[in-house]
């Protein structure tokens, strides 16, 4: 057989469950959706966004554990597997005189 | 100016969400929510608790009132500091409290030096609901000195 694919070595897809934490509710509103690891954090967003009622939301800030990651790049390039709770919201406003 | 109940209604929708997984992750505790009173504590390994207790009469004709309290409930006297600028510790020179120095805040938008930021330029914008004034706060308090 020419190639160098072997019949059953197909890539494994890696995915991580997901669930969007917010102060307008949690996207998926109950448990979590399965996400391929490989795509951009940024999709969750805009879906969680879409269904909650949210607008203008690119500069808010997205943590897991914690830690602000960065919606642009996905979950394995995040380094992040398994279960993902994602923690989103505005920054804080800038302080006056 | 809007009427009570429909402040009230404002307030029930934009706070019911604060339950949960979210309070879980945030370390948040949720010590009154009855209209027009929120009242949060946040919580974090390594810091002196605080809580926002955000009055929300007229919401949202007008910004919640926002008191900083230690976890007994006494007014704080010393804020935490930090690079946010959000946390002022003088004397406010209506209420005479420290204050909240943000846009979303009461005290910020009567105070003499931001009278021309007006709160409708912001209570219709993203993160200037309950929740996200709340969020705002928090995000200045994790940044600030414990």
């Amino acid at each position: 057989m020419a190639g160098h694919e072997l019949a059953g070595n197909t890539p494994q897809e890696n995915f991580v469950e997901v669930v969007v934490l917010t102060t307008s509710g949690t996207y998926p509103a109950t448990g979590t959706e399965r996400v391929p690891a490989n795509q951009k954090v940024r999709q969750q967003l805009r879906k969680a966004a879409k269904e909650l009622g949210l607008t203008d939301t690119d500069a808010w800030v997205a943590k897991v554990n914690g830690q602000e990651i960065d919606p642009e790049k996905s979950y394995d390039d995040n380094h992040l597997t398994g279960s993902v709770r994602i923690d989103w919201g505005p920054r804080e406003g800038g302080g006056g005189a | 100016m809007v009427h009570n109940a429909v402040s009230q209604a404002l307030f029930e929708e934009q706070t019911r969400h604060l339950t949960g997984e979210l309070l879980e992750e945030r370390k948040w505790r949720v010590i009154e929510r009855a209209f027009p009173v929120l009242d949060v504590l946040f919580d974090a390994e390594g810091r002196q608790p605080m809580r926002v207790r955000m009055t929300c009469d007229d919401w949202n004709d007008l910004p919640p009132s926002i008191a900083l309290l230690a976890k007994d409930g006494t007014m704080l006297i010393q804020l935490p500091t930090g690079p946010t600028g959000v946390f002022n510790s003088s004397a406010h020179p209506v209420t005479r409290q420290p204050f909240v120095c943000m846009a979303g805040s009461r005290e910020y938008h009567i105070h003499s030096s931001h009278t021309s930021d007006y709160w409708d330029n912001y209570r219709k914008k993203s993160g200037y609901d309950l929740g996200g004034i709340v969020t705002q706060i928090w995000h200045a308090w994790k940044k600030s000195t414990p």
